[in-house]
């Protein structure tokens, strides 16, 4: 894998890396990158540094139990599923860091107090679970009003976030 | 009539009739819409019915384009017997030349600063949104003789695949497809995409 010097432009491996849709979640090892694309969504990233392993969920909503699914969009399902993952792989709480990343705000209307702001029920859905699971959030780049492409580093668990203001930072 | 290959029909839809009677009324809206759209341009729009589809949700975006170019969505929810949202979808380069093309301006950017977008281009994306939408939705309520009514529009500008999200979120079902209604229009150097999407029971 190729990464430049310069933290805020880093260049991947096309080939390396992996596109997690809407609602999907994926897995792997370094030297895979794993992307997704977010707006009021979150990305949920989970990574065990000992194997260089991680996991990243695109989550929409904040349960599933009122839409009765099974799913990884929603993100107590995504987030149970991915550290029964990780616990199955016989990592620990205490060997799991977890990033989060968007719950943004990107309405642009001034009616917009009619619609419910889901980018940070979304986020505090998402804190709340980790928390319950003894699973330390070490980063975290949400809410605002931008929409943000996420790539997961596998070589050392850091995400690269370009914001649709034309920011990028290093998570 | 434009088909793309990977739509998935989903023939166990159990409202399948209800589905297609909608399909009908999308249909014969899309014509009221675009005898509207050339009486407001004064030009042929062009207006390619795709149609009725089921379509994964991580789907949608691959039709829509390249999932990390620019979008604009004004959203409107549709209330009474017609639940659902209708959602107008354009490029950021379609809605340079909508705004360029209604104001016979020339203008090179539709942004204040990098991400924001400027409001008299929101706006007028916003009146062109609303002739579309009201046009659909009377069309639909001289056919079924009840009244719709839809909210006020909410725009979001944003990536693609986020601008998407807001349009489709309250809508997934579990199965992760949902049914949509799409058309792509065109008007000189402006395309974009009219999406009706029914609430999921």
């Amino acid at each position: 894998m190729q990464e430049s010097n310069n933290k805020n432009n880093d260049t991947f491996n096309l080939k390396n890396i992996v596109y997690v849709p809407i609602g999907g979640m994926d897995f792997n090892y370094s030297p895979k990158i794993l992307k997704t694309i977010v707006g009021s969504c979150v990305a949920i990233a989970l990574y065990a540094k000992p194997d260089k392993f991680g996991a990243l969920a695109h989550i929409m909503l904040p349960k599933s139990t009122k839409h009765k699914s099974n799913n990884y969009k929603y993100a107590d399902f995504a987030i149970n599923n991915m550290v029964q993952l990780f616990y199955s792989k016989n990592y620990k709480s205490k060997d799991i860091i977890a990033k989060l990343v968007g719950g943004a705000k990107i309405y642009f209307s001034s009616q917009d107090s009619i619609i419910p702001d889901i980018g940070k029920e979304n986020v505090l859905a998402c804190r709340k679970l980790l928390i319950e699971k003894n699973i330390p959030i070490v980063a975290e780049d949400v809410l605002g009003i931008f929409g943000r492409t996420v790539l997961f580093n596998l070589l050392d668990g850091s995400i690269i976030v370009k914001s649709f203001n034309g920011n990028t930072l290093k998570l | 009539m434009k088909i793309f290959k990977f739509f998935k029909k989903d023939e166990k839809e159990p409202n399948k009739l209800i589905s297609d009677v909608i399909d009908q009324f999308v249909k014969i809206a899309s014509i009221e819409i675009s005898e509207k759209l050339q009486e407001l341009f004064n030009i042929p729009v062009i207006l390619d019915n795709i149609s009725k589809i089921s379509i994964s949700v991580s789907e949608l975006p691959l039709l829509i384009g390249d999932v990390e170019d620019t979008a604009i969505s004004v959203i409107f929810n549709i209330e009474n017997e017609l639940k659902g949202k209708i959602a107008l979808l354009f490029s950021k380069n379609s809605a340079l030349n909508l705004y360029n093309l209604l104001t016979q301006k020339n203008i090179s950017t539709i942004e204040d600063n990098p991400g924001n977008l400027n409001s008299e281009v929101a706006s007028c994306i916003e009146s062109v949104s609303s002739i579309f939408s009201m046009s659909f939705v009377s069309t639909i309520s001289n056919l079924i003789q009840k009244p719709i009514f839809t909210s006020v529009p909410v725009i979001s500008y944003s990536f693609r695949d986020s601008v998407i999200n807001e349009i489709i979120w309250e809508q997934v079902n579990s199965e992760n497809t949902l049914e949509i209604f799409i058309s792509k229009f065109v008007i000189e150097k402006v395309d974009g995409f009219f999406l009706y999407i029914p609430e999921v029971k």
